[in-house]
């Protein structure tokens, strides 16, 4: 071989290697793609599929709700449905908006948003919603562009209920099935899918008949799985992605000191606790009322808050809804930590040389989820309740709290939806994973789950939750804040406490 | 010097062989270092409790993450700082050698005997022993371990033994596939030609010629293992197999500095040393005694 016909060779392998590398920069400096990195691939991008908030953020691109709570209001406002109002306490009113159509072509209107409901309304398409769709009782086409959905009863958290109805095309879904359409969306939304290479990347192009004003400055958005903290934040330290979930708490200086990144801080709807299972089924030292108040009293929350999460979380002031929801109680304060009083306590019940107890927990599931469990175990040593700590890996952990598994004791963190019906429904006696048994709880759930007077509900819940911290089914902890890495030229991204987050408002400027 | 000394004493007064092998293994002084640190190692797994400075589970949230006592920042009393939690690093290293070299060890011992075995009939055999093994090798070594590992936990549920067979069953394989080639270099020398035909047995020509003389590449290899076990044994203690905690573990310390690299090096890095002094000395020494017990170096001969 010649070496001139060599050089031409490597020359023309290099330009083809080369090729792709100096495209890609060329489309950065355009400022057209965002990229995304959350902590999984999504399984599916129908968003009524499932809850898990990496599969209904990607989703959520392409699909779009009846309504939506915006995080930066912290208002219900209107998406698909224009405007809305109640007919009679159990029924409301739906006025969509006209002249938007699905990337098919298929128009959306009062048939795509019955069949969207019917999907929602059947258990077996979408199980993680039961809850929600059974408070409806029926839905009626009134016109092309108005429905009417009908209530069983009362139902306080209407207008909740109606952000989580995701809207699909009758046709499409007709054709593809549940599980065709998870893997090939087609929606409203300002986005449309283009690629998804599994466990690599989600891509998706901007849909040019969007009905909104949608995302300014992009063209493209790039969603990329990184489950491993350190490589996310290496990959967001170092540009790669404009945007990073779930930043851990040691990163958090480090990206701040970068001038063209931030983080950005979000109370979540998330509420640390220990499961302290009362159960008949469940023997233990905690069905004694003493014991699970010794518990409460051994912990230090304020030094984990302090300590562990460098003040990044806050106390509960002993109830388990937020300041900022209805029927919070400024009255209750937490039980302060009180090691003495923990011990006296436990002598009251019985165990004056304290006890043994099993304590589960999850490795990997929330941010510091084992330091927090150990030091919580350190803790309680002191006061006496000596603990066997077992270790479980996130989906065992999941399952066992399904199974109502996770007992006697269990270090948990839950995240309902706003408002105060979905945090207290979880531990109502039928509640899949509720380990506390309480008839007068369950009362007081259900009269707050179905009164529409507000002043009244709030005092239902105040009551809800001064029973609960005399009878204490859990030990009150703390709640988190979820940290998002996200590139200082993104504006207008805000999170929501349940670690949604949307494009419709954000701007990448350049 | 020694080895000049030798045959002539060995003339006088015939040695028996298990002064011979202490002898010449602990002939040089990196031998003795080793055996100085496997020593202090095995003080530390029986009595804690008299070594360790402090209380290894004691903690103390206002003083997580200092750094050792030497640097500035360092408080006086916590030799090698402390960890998230605040607890003494220094006594939970001391504190955590007891479970760390039991369940590597057996873990080690374990896979060593199934893999040597395997290994040696593999490679003696040949044929359709051969090939079979080979197989379950492959199959071993294609499925991954944390998936065995999780179906463990859901069938038998976790214990301490069965985490050591676990761990066991993960590396017989690759002890089993060192074994084989090392045979097959072997098994055709002349002497194992002589073995057979003055009519020794198959077995006795596996147990006292082949393995006598692939005997160093296993010791090599066992020690590496049991770093391997170490940091394994952190991995399943993260999946609810492994030793719970508080229990300090070696491996389980390094895993849970690991995110606090930037704040406190030391938590970490601390362990690890331990490990690695523990594997130098293990490697050292066998390789020592390995030498003390090569047939082909054996002057006597």
């Amino acid at each position: 071989m010649s070496l001139a016909r060599r050089t031409l060779i490597i020359s023309a392998a290099a330009a083809t290697l080369l090729l792709p590398v100096l495209g890609g920069e060329g489309r950065a400096q355009q400022g057209r793609t965002l990229t995304i990195a959350q902590g999984f691939d999504p399984q599916t991008l129908w968003p009524n599929g499932t809850t898990a908030s990496d599969n209904l953020n990607a989703g959520n691109a392409i699909v779009e709700a009846l309504l939506w709570n915006n995080p930066a209001t912290q208002k219900i406002e209107p998406m698909l449905v224009e405007s809305w109002e109640p007919l009679t306490s159990s029924s409301m009113r739906l006025h969509l908006r006209k002249g938007v159509t699905f990337t098919n072509g298929e128009p959306m209107n009062a048939d795509a948003v019955v069949h969207s409901f019917k999907v929602f309304l059947d258990p077996k398409q979408t199980p993680a919603y039961a809850n929600y769709a059974a408070a409806i009782d029926r839905v009626e086409k009134i016109d092309d562009a108005t429905v009417v959905v009908h209530t069983k009863f009362p139902y306080p958290p209407f207008e909740l209920m109606l952000t989580q109805v995701y809207v699909t095309p009758p046709a499409y879904w007709a054709s593809v099935g549940l599980d065709g359409f998870g893997q090939k969306p087609i929606g409203t939304g300002p986005f449309k899918l283009t690629e998804w290479v599994k466990d690599n990347r989600v891509v998706m192009d901007r849909n040019p008949n969007y009905w909104g004003k949608g995302p300014t400055g992009i063209d493209r958005v790039v969603w990329r799985p990184v489950p491993d903290d350190t490589a996310r934040v290496a990959g967001f330290t170092t540009g790669e992605f404009d945007v990073a979930t779930n930043i851990p708490i040691a990163a958090i200086d480090e990206i701040n000191a970068q001038p063209d990144r931030r983080v950005i801080e979000t109370p979540s709807y998330r509420i640390f606790q220990l499961i302290l299972s009362s159960l008949e089924e469940h023997p233990s030292p905690l069905k004694d009322k003493r014991v699970r108040q010794a518990v409460n009293y051994a912990i230090d929350k304020t030094a984990i808050i302090k300590n562990l999460f460098a003040g990044r979380a806050f106390a509960l002031n002993g109830q388990l809804l937020r300041k900022e929801q209805l029927g919070y109680d400024p009255g209750l304060k937490d039980y302060p930590y009180d090691p003495a009083k923990a011990k006296a306590l436990l002598a009251e019940a019985g165990f004056p040389n304290g006890l043994e107890i099993t304590f589960k927990f999850p490795s990997g599931r929330y941010a510091q989820d084992r330091e927090v469990s150990e030091a919580i175990a350190g803790m309680l040593a002191k006061a006496g309740i000596r603990t066997k700590m077992v270790s479980l890996e996130p989906g065992e952990f999941l399952r066992q709290l399904r199974n109502r598994e996770l007992q006697p004791m269990a270090y948990l963190g839950l995240a309902p939806l706003d408002d105060p019906d979905f945090q207290m429904a979880q531990y109502r006696s039928t509640w899949r994973y509720a380990y506390v048994r309480n008839a007068d709880l369950d009362a007081l759930i259900d009269a707050g789950a179905r009164e529409t007077d507000k002043a009244k509900r709030a005092e239902i819940y105040q009551k809800i939750s001064r029973l609960m911290y005399e009878e204490v089914p859990v030990a009150f902890l703390f709640g988190g804040y979820d940290f998002y890495g996200v590139s200082k030229a993104l504006d207008g991204f805000v999170p929501r406490g349940d670690q949604r987050f949307f494009l419709h408002n954000v701007t990448l400027k350049r | 010097m020694a080895d000049a000394a030798l045959p002539s004493t060995a003339r006088s007064t015939p040695e028996s062989r298990l002064r011979h092998v202490v002898r010449g293994t602990l002939a040089g002084w990196p031998a003795r270092i080793s055996l100085l640190i496997l020593a202090l190692a095995l003080a530390c797994a029986l009595a804690p409790e008299w070594i360790a400075p402090r209380d290894g589970y004691a903690q103390d949230l206002a003083l997580r993450l200092l750094p050792p006592a030497w640097s500035e920042k360092g408080v006086a009393g916590y030799w090698l700082g402390t960890d998230q939690l605040g607890r003494d690093t220094l006594s939970r290293i001391v504190e955590g050698t007891r479970i760390t070299l039991l369940v590597s060890l057996f873990a080690v011992l374990v896979s060593g005997l199934a893999g040597v075995a395997a290994g040696l009939a593999a490679g003696f055999y040949g044929g359709k022993i051969d090939a079979v093994i080979l197989r379950l090798i492959d199959i071993q070594l294609a499925f991954p371990l944390i998936l065995l590992v999780i179906a463990v936990v859901a069938v038998v549920g976790p214990s301490l033994t069965n985490l050591v067979l676990v761990m066991g069953l993960s590396g017989w394989p690759r002890f089993a596939r060192i074994v084989r080639g090392s045979v097959l270099t072997v098994r055709h020398l002349e002497f194992v030609d002589a073995a057979r035909a003055i009519g020794a047995s198959r077995g006795r020509v596996m147990a006292l010629h082949i393995l006598p003389n692939i005997l160093s590449a296993i010791i090599v290899y066992a020690s590496f293992e049991v770093a391997r076990m170490i940091l394994l044994e952190a991995t399943l203690s993260f999946l609810g197999l492994g030793v719970q905690p508080p229990t300090p573990t070696w491996g389980g310390m390094i895993s849970d500095g690991r995110k606090y690299l930037n704040q406190s090096w030391a938590v970490s890095l601390s362990p690890g040393i331990a490990i690695a002094l523990v594997i130098l000395a293990i490697n050292i020494f066998g390789d020592a005694l390995r030498d003390a017990l090569d047939p082909q170096l054996d002057e006597r001969l």
